[in-house]
């Protein structure tokens, strides 16, 4: 699944540990999710959403129309 | 007490929570090295006939119990990630141990090996796991 958080946490100007902490994972999660190794749970894909004000559409993308 | 926890930046958090983790594992480790001399001892005591017959249950119950009690919180503490690599690394040893020992056996029965050494698969069973915790660490998922 592609997404937008390495472009959206550059924005910010946050290191992937920063990130890490505000979302409680470790930075080799943030790592992950964003090389896209790993898709987040949803609980987690909220997380991401509600930290970065967005639907988790606006950051996630499953390649469907 | 104030929580701090909103005031802090994500990297101090980070570290916290790092921190954490590693005095937790770091504390059960001990614990276990010291569990494993003070058994060790009681099992010579035991032997000599110096502690009743029953304190090796309750020695046994009480690993048991802490051991559970360490993999519960342990798997409180880590984030999805690392219990996803847990997950796989599980698997991939029970699949293992799941073909390896039945070969094993069949070979045994077919006169090709020797008969099955349940301690050697325990081990490589082990090694198996740890290998693939660590590949998935290392990025290989």
């Amino acid at each position: 699944m592609n997404n937008r958080l390495k472009v959206l946490r550059a924005e910010r100007d946050w290191s992937q540990a920063e990130l890490a902490g505000r979302l409680d994972v470790s930075r080799q999660a943030v790592n992950a999710i964003e090389t896209g190794k790993h898709d987040p749970s949803l609980p987690l894909a909220f997380r991401i959403a509600r930290l970065f004000e967005m639907p988790i559409e606006g950051i996630f993308d499953d390649g469907h129309e | 007490m104030t929580d701090t926890s909103e005031t802090l930046s994500g990297e101090a958090r980070l570290k916290i929570r790092r921190n954490r983790f590693w005095t937790f594992c770091a504390l059960g480790f001990a614990v276990a090295i010291v569990a494993g001399f003070v058994t060790g001892y009681a099992a010579d005591l035991l032997v000599d006939g110096v502690l009743p017959g029953w304190s090796f249950f309750l020695m046994w119950g009480v690993a048991l119990v802490s051991f559970t009690w360490f993999t519960w919180s342990y798997f409180r503490r880590v984030d999805e990630l690392d219990l996803l690599d847990n997950l796989w690394a599980s698997l991939i040893a029970f699949y293992f141990y799941f073909v390896a020992m039945p070969s094993w056996w069949l070979f045994h029965d077919l006169g090709l090996a020797p008969e099955v050494d349940h301690i050697a698969i325990y081990f490589a069973t082990a090694v198996v796991m740890f290998a693939a915790y660590g590949l998935r660490k290392l990025g290989l998922r």
